[in-house]
């Protein structure tokens, strides 16, 4: 599978054309995906913190973290999609942050999408189709909830 | 503290080859107190930080098999979902026990992992040929570039779907049951299998991230910084791989885990 090494260097590896092209792909989807919700976190943390700055605020949030709250402190408790753009629209911190969470689960999905169309070019059909599948079975579970 | 917690998990992920859940888990429930569903969905953020962190490099140094991994999502992301749908209907106590078994689980088997490069070549694979999933990585300890073949594919995705099944559980990544499945059962090199549970990782996790959403168990105050500090130890600890002798690190990680599950357990059973 190995094409011989260009350089002196044994540790070289050329992996096959088609890997290398599939490799290039997915190395860039995680990139992007990581550097936009990893900005969009920071500011979202940032904003919540700035919102909610007084110790008794900081108090009533550990304490109902305690008993099984999600979003505690009285802040609105984004649910859906919906939910997260009207809280982006009033610049809401907890709306931003799981903007950056929802950016940060949608790269790896984006990373299978990014596959099938490769797999797709190279006529490997046996891995659009598993890349298809994988890909619908992700979508499914934001339903599933 | 919390950004702390998260660069920990994530440099000890990277290296180990696990997305770090089984540090933050623990962290959250016993040194914070939190519920451990807000804990769970809070990790599972985290774990697709971390492993896409670390992906970046593996994928990039051509140790992950791609091929390998996205045939063995199959298997992950249906057991992912099956998993989170069972953690909604079983109670708390019933989950402290089934991590510290998990964690008591990973801690033998890390510990016990010894040098399984020089195996004889395995039996052929129809699955594995017809699927093209063999590959050759460039070993920097060996210095050279080291062939291989794939063995058992059917078998693999039949134990991803339990690895799959767990992370949806528990909220981790669990590379612990990825990585033996792939080294021992597929006959992967150690280290493409590490790369690729790195690679396998975000997907499985997603899986079940989209279930902990959809049922408002993700806690965007705790999520946030637990990400940011996974992604910054991802980077930090997929470098560093190559250069800390492998033997040390296993044991220490052996211990702490073990330790971890212990207070897990007395937790859920007390």
């Amino acid at each position: 599978m190995s094409t011989a090494p260009e350089t002196s260097d044994p540790l070289h590896y050329e992996p096959p054309a088609a890997m290398a092209r599939l490799e290039a792909a997915v190395t860039v989807v995680l990139r992007i995906g990581l550097a936009l919700s990893m900005a969009v976190l920071v500011v979202g943390t940032l904003v919540t913190l700035a919102a909610a700055s007084t110790s008794a605020q900081a108090g009533r949030t550990v304490g109902a973290l305690r008993h099984g709250a999600a979003h505690p402190g009285g802040l609105a408790i984004p649910r859906s999609v919906g939910a997260v753009a009207r809280g982006l629209a009033h610049g809401q911190g907890p709306a931003i942050v799981l903007l950056g969470v929802l950016l940060l689960v949608l790269t790896p999905i984006s990373r299978v999408a990014v596959s099938a169309v490769v797999y797709a070019r190279e006529h490997d059909t046996t891995f659009v189709v598993i890349s298809v599948v994988v890909f619908a079975l992700l979508v499914a579970s934001f339903a599933l909830g | 503290m919390l950004l702390g917690i998260g660069v920990v998990a994530g440099g000890l992920g990277a290296l180990l080859g696990l997305g770090g859940g089984f540090i933050v888990v623990p962290a959250l429930t016993l040194l914070f107190g939190v519920n451990i569903r807000i804990a769970i969905g809070a990790s599972l953020v985290s774990v697709i930080a971390t492993s896409s962190g670390a992906a970046v490099a593996f994928v990039r140094g051509h140790m992950a098999n791609l091929r390998v991994g996205n045939f063995l999502e199959l298997a992950t992301v249906t057991g992912a979902i099956s998993g989170a749908l069972l953690a909604s209907v079983l109670v708390p106590r019933v989950l402290y026990v089934v991590f510290a078994l998990a964690l008591a689980q990973s801690a033998v088997s890390v510990a016990r992992r010894k040098r399984l490069e020089d195996r004889p070549p395995p039996a052929p694979d129809p699955v594995a040929d017809r699927l093209h999933l063999h590959g050759a990585y460039p070993d920097a300890a060996r210095g050279r570039v080291v062939e291989y073949r794939v063995a058992r594919a059917p078998g693999g995705l039949a134990l991803m779907y339990g690895a799959g099944v767990l992370s949806g559980l528990l909220g981790i990544g669990s590379g612990t049951l990825k990585v033996p499945a792939m080294d021992l059962a597929m006959s992967l090199p150690m280290k493409v299998s590490t790369a690729t549970s790195n690679f396998m990782i975000g997907v499985t996790a997603a899986a079940s991230t989209g279930v902990y959403f959809a049922r408002g168990d993700i806690s965007s105050l705790l999520a946030a910084p637990i990400a940011i500090g996974g992604v910054a130890g991802a980077m930090v600890g997929s470098r560093l791989v190559g250069h800390l002798p492998a033997r040390g690190l296993r044991i220490v990680f052996a211990v702490v885990v073990f330790a971890v599950a212990v207070q897990m357990l007395v937790k859920g059973l007390g």
